[in-house]
C-alpha cells in the first residue's frame, strides 16, 4: 500500500469515527448527526419506497431538458461563430445572463408552464443551453488559421471545411461545454423538483426535509453526488474514446 | 483529378509572377509590403525565396497560393491567370498544418477525399505517398504521437498526394531544430530527384537556400523586391555532403554578401517599428 | 472575460484599424441595447394584447415603477444589504481558507496527491443541492445561506491555489536559491508574485460562484435577502413585484460580472 493510498484510507477512517463520536456526543440535537448504523438503515427506508419512481421522473425530466438544452446551444452557437458581427453584438448578452443563477428564472417557467413536468424541463433546458453555447461560440479560437489555409489549399469548399475543419476542431471544447451543460441541468432539475413539485428525486429531499427524517435525506442527497459524480467521470472516459478530450475550459467553468 | 495534360499548361512556364505589388492598411495608412516583382518558375525548377525576416516574401508566396487578393500585377499558373487558390498549386506551411483529429492515414487522404477521390485508389496513393516519405509505420498514428518533423512530413505528403504541379513551401522547417531540417532536406533532395517537382521556397536560411535550389531569389528588407538571382551550378543529384564542397560556401558566402545590407536594414526597420509600437 | 476572438486567415500586417474601430464598436453596442428595449416593448406588446395573462407576465411599464419604489422606500436596498452581506462573509471565509488549505496542500505534496481527485470531484459537484443539509445545521437564519456560500466557493479557490503553486516553473525555485533568499523572502518576494494570477482566477470562480449558490439557497429556502423575496412575491402571486426582484437580481448579477472583468483588468495587467 503506498503512503498516498494510506493517507486516503485513513482519511476515510478518520471521517467516518469522526462522525459516529458527533453522534454519540449527541451533538446537534436529534438526528443532525446520525449514527452510522442508522444511515445504513435509512438506505434500506429510501430504496424500499418509491425511490425509483422519483428517479425515473427525475431522468426523464433531464434527459428531455438536457436534450433540448444541448442540441439549441450548439446550433446556435455554430450559427452565431460563423457570422463574427452577429456574434460581437449577442456573445456579451448571453454571458451576462449566464452569471444570474438559472434558478431564479423558475418561477417564470412555473407561472407559464406547469408544475409538473414541463417547468422542470425548461429549467434543465435552461442550464444546458448557456454552457453549451459559450464553450461553442470560445471553441472557434481552436481553430487554428493554418488550418482552414491548407484546407483551402487542398481545394475544400466552404461547406467542406466547416464540416471537416471547423467542427472536428472545435468538438472538443463543445463536449467540454456539453459536459458542463449536463452537469447544470442536474442541478437545474434537482433544485426545481425540492422548489415545487410531487414527485422526483429533489422532491424527495425536501419531502423527507419536511418530515425531520434527516437520515434519509441524507441517503438521498447522498445518491444525487454520487450519480453526478458518474455521469462526469462517464462523460469524462466517453470524450476520451471519442478522442474530444482536451477542450479548452473558460473560466465560465461552473454555473447554476 | 486534376492531371495537367492539355497542350497549354505543357509549354507554359509553371508560374509567371508579373509585376506583382502589394499593400496592407486602408486609405489612411498604407503599409508597402512588396514592391513590384517579376519572375518566371520553369517547369520542374526549384527555386527559393530568400530574404531578411519579416520583408514580404511569405506575402508574395501567399499571393501564389491565391491566400491573399487585392495585390497588383498579374500571376499566372501554367499560362491561365490566378484565381484564389489554384487547383494545381499545392503548399506546405510554417505552422504545423496536420489535422490533429486524424490519423497520418487520414490527413494525407484529406485533399483526395474531398476531392471525392474513391476510397480504394485514395488509399493506394496515401500509402504510396507514406512510402515515400518512410512514415508508412506511422499510418495509423494520431500527429500528437508524432515529432515535430514527423508531422512536417505528413503535411508534404498530404500536399504531394493531390499531384500539385506546383508546390509551395512557406519556411517549412522554421519551427525545427537544425539537425532535423538538415536530414528534411536531404530528404526533400531525394524527393526532387524522383519527382522533378516544380517548387518555390521560402526559407531565410542562406545554405538550405543554396543546397536545394535550382535558382535562389535574393529579396530585399521591406517592401520586398527582388535584389539579385543567383544561379546554383552545383551538380544534381547532391545530398547533404554538398556542404563540404568549396562552390557551396563560394556560393553561400556571395549570398551573404547580397543579403547582409538588406538584413541590417530590416534589423533597424524593426527597431523603429518596436520603438513606434512602444511609444 | 476571455471571449475569444478568430484570428483572420492570413496575417493581414500591421494594418492600422483605429480609424473605423471607433464607430464600429459604439454601432454594436447601440444594437445591443436595441436588441433589449425590443426585448421589453415586445413583453409590453404580448401583455397588451393579451398573448400573456397579466399574472403570468408584468409588463415593463409596472415592473420598472415597482423597482424603483422598492430601491426608493429602501426596501430592495435591505435586501441587497443582507445578501451582500452572506456573499461577502462567505467568500472571505472561502478565500482565506481556501488559499492556506491550497498552500498547505502543496507543501505536503503526499496529502496534494492523496486528496487531489477528492477535491476535484467536491469542486464538480451539486454542492447547492445540500442546502437542506444547511438549514438543519444552522436554522432558517442568513447563517446558514452563508455557510452553504462558503463550502461552494472553497474548492475552487483551494484547487487553483494548489495548481498555482504546483505549476510554478522550477526556474523560479531555482532563481530564489541561487540569489540565497530566506524562505520567507523567497515565499514573498518570488513564488507568491509567481503564483498570483492563476490564484486571483480561483479567487474569482469562488466568488462567482458564492454569490450564485447564496442567491439560488436564498430562493430555494425562502431565506435572506433578495432570493427569498422572489420566492415571496412569487408565493403571493404579485407578478409586479415578482418581476421587479427578478430585474434587481439580474442586474445585481450584471453588476457583479462588469465589476469583476473591471478588477481583473486592473489587477492582471502586467
Amino acid at each position: 500500500m503506498t503512503t498516498v493510498v494510506r493517507i486516503r484510507v485513513l482519511s476515510v477512517l478518520a471521517v467516518a469515527l469522526l462522525w459516529e463520536l458527533l453522534a454519540l456526543s449527541g451533538a446537534g440535537a436529534d438526528d443532525f448527526f446520525p449514527h452510522l448504523w442508522t444511515l445504513a438503515a435509512a438506505f434500506g427506508d429510501v430504496l424500499t419506497s418509491d425511490f425509483a419512481g422519483d428517479v425515473g421522473v427525475t431522468l426523464f425530466q433531464l434527459f428531455w431538458g438536457a436534450s433540448i438544452g444541448i442540441v439549441v446551444g450548439l446550433v446556435l452557437g455554430l450559427l452565431l461563430a460563423t457570422r463574427p458581427l452577429v456574434r460581437e453584438i449577442v456573445e456579451p448578452l448571453l454571458v451576462y445572463l449566464s452569471t444570474v443563477p438559472k434558478i431564479v428564472l423558475y418561477p417564470v417557467f412555473l407561472l407559464f408552464l406547469s408544475v409538473g413536468t414541463e417547468s422542470k424541463i425548461a429549467m434543465a433546458a435552461f442550464g444546458a443551453f448557456f454552457p453549451v453555447v459559450l464553450h461553442t461560440l470560445g471553441a472557434v479560437s481552436d481553430v487554428r488559421p493554418v488550418w482552414l489555409n491548407a484546407a483551402r489549399l487542398l481545394h475544400t469548399s466552404g461547406g467542406q471545411r466547416m464540416r471537416h475543419v471547423y467542427i472536428p476542431a472545435m468538438a472538443p471544447t463543445m463536449f467540454a461545454g456539453v459536459r458542463l451543460g449536463i452537469a447544470t441541468s442536474i442541478i437545474g432539475t434537482v433544485m426545481a423538483e425540492s422548489k415545487a413539485a410531487d414527485e422526483g428525486v429533489g422532491y424527495r429531499v425536501i419531502f423527507y426535509y419536511s418530515q425531520y427524517q434527516i437520515p434519509q435525506m441524507y441517503v438521498v442527497l447522498l445518491l444525487v453526488f454520487v450519480f453526478s459524480v458518474l455521469v462526469a467521470v462517464g462523460l469524462d472516459r466517453l470524450g476520451r474514446v471519442l478522442r474530444l478530450g482536451g477542450g479548452h475550459r473558460t473560466d465560465r467553468e461552473i454555473s447554476l | 483529378m486534376n492531371a495537367p495534360t492539355d497542350g497549354a499548361a505543357g509549354t507554359a512556364p509553371a508560374l509567371v509572377i508579373a509585376d506583382v505589388s502589394k499593400s496592407f492598411g486602408d486609405q489612411t495608412r498604407r503599409v508597402p509590403a512588396l514592391g513590384k516583382v517579376s519572375l518566371t518558375v520553369a517547369r520542374g525548377e526549384f527555386v527559393s525565396l530568400i530574404g531578411p525576416s519579416g520583408c514580404g516574401k511569405s506575402t508574395l508566396i501567399n499571393i501564389v497560393a491565391g491566400l491573399i487578393d487585392g495585390y497588383e500585377g498579374r500571376v499566372t499558373v501554367s499560362g491561365a491567370p490566378l484565381d484564389g487558390p489554384h487547383p494545381s498549386i499545392g503548399m506546405v506551411f510554417q505552422d504545423d498544418s496536420t489535422f490533429p483529429w486524424l490519423s497520418t492515414l487520414q490527413n494525407v487522404e484529406f485533399g483526395m477525399r474531398m476531392a471525392g477521390v474513391n476510397a480504394t485508389e485514395r488509399r493506394e496513393r496515401a500509402m504510396e505517398m507514406l512510402d515515400l516519405i518512410g512514415l508508412r509505420s506511422f499510418a495509423d498514428r494520431y500527429p500528437a504521437q508524432l515529432s515535430g518533423g514527423m508531422r512536417q512530413r505528413v503535411a508534404l505528403a498530404r500536399a504531394l498526394a493531390m499531384r500539385p504541379e506546383i508546390l509551395l513551401m512557406d519556411e517549412p522547417f522554421a519551427a525545427l531544430d537544425e539537425q532535423t531540417r538538415m536530414v528534411l532536406g536531404e530528404e526533400l533532395l531525394r524527393l526532387q530527384e524522383e519527382l522533378q517537382q516544380t517548387v518555390v521556397f521560402v526559407t531565410h536560411n542562406l545554405g538550405e537556400a543554396v543546397q536545394l535550389s535550382d535558382r535562389v531569389v535574393a529579396m530585399t528588407a521591406r517592401p520586398a523586391s527582388i535584389k539579385a538571382i543567383l544561379e546554383v551550378d552545383l551538380p544534381r543529384p547532391r545530398d547533404s555532403s554538398i556542404v563540404s564542397s568549396d562552390r557551396y560556401g563560394e556560393l553561400v558566402a556571395h549570398l551573404w554578401s547580397l543579403l547582409r545590407e538588406e538584413a541590417i536594414t530590416a534589423f533597424n526597420q524593426r527597431d523603429a517599428a518596436q520603438a513606434g509600437a512602444v511609444r | 472575460m476571455t471571449t475569444t476572438t478568430s484570428a483572420p486567415p492570413v496575417s493581414a500586417g500591421p494594418g492600422p484599424a483605429k480609424v473605423r474601430a471607433w464607430p464600429r464598436t459604439v454601432g454594436v453596442s447601440l444594437t445591443r441595447i436595441g436588441i433589449i428595449v425590443l426585448a421589453a416593448a415586445l413583453v409590453e406588446l404580448a401583455v397588451e394584447l393579451r398573448w400573456a395573462t397579466p399574472l403570468q407576465v408584468a409588463p415593463p411599464s409596472i415592473v420598472l415603477p415597482a423597482l424603483w419604489d422598492g430601491l426608493t422606500t429602501g426596501n430592495y436596498l435591505s435586501l441587497l444589504g443582507t445578501t451582500l452581506a452572506e456573499v461577502g462573509v462567505a467568500f472571505l471565509c472561502a478565500a482565506t481558507v481556501g488559499t492556506t488549505l491550497g498552500y498547505l496542500l502543496w507543501r505536503r505534496p503526499l496529502f496534494g496527491r492523496a486528496y487531489e481527485p477528492l477535491l476535484y470531484a467536491l469542486a464538480s459537484s451539486p454542492i447547492v443541492l445540500l442546502y437542506p443539509v444547511s438549514l438543519v445545521m444552522f436554522g432558517r437564519t442568513p447563517v446558514a445561506v452563508a455557510v452553504l456560500g462558503f463550502v461552494a466557493g472553497l474548492f475552487p479557490v483551494l484547487i487553483s491555489t494548489y495548481q498555482a503553486f504546483r505549476r510554478l516553473d522550477d526556474t523560479y525555485i531555482k532563481v530564489a536559491k541561487v540569489l540565497r533568499l530566506t524562505p520567507g523572502q523567497s515565499f514573498l518576494r518570488v513564488l507568491l508574485p509567481a503564483a498570483l494570477p492563476s490564484v486571483l482566477v480561483g479567487l474569482r470562480l469562488g466568488l462567482t460562484l458564492t454569490m450564485l449558490t447564496v442567491i439560488a439557497m436564498e430562493y430555494l429556502a425562502n431565506v435572506g435577502g433578495v432570493g427569498a423575496e422572489l420566492s415571496l412575491a412569487y408565493l403571493r402571486l404579485r407578478s409586479a413585484d415578482m418581476y421587479a426582484v427578478l430585474l434587481l437580481i439580474i442586474s445585481l448579477s450584471v453588476t457583479f460580472l462588469f465589476l469583476l472583468n473591471l478588477t481583473t483588468r486592473l489587477v492582471v495587467k502586467r
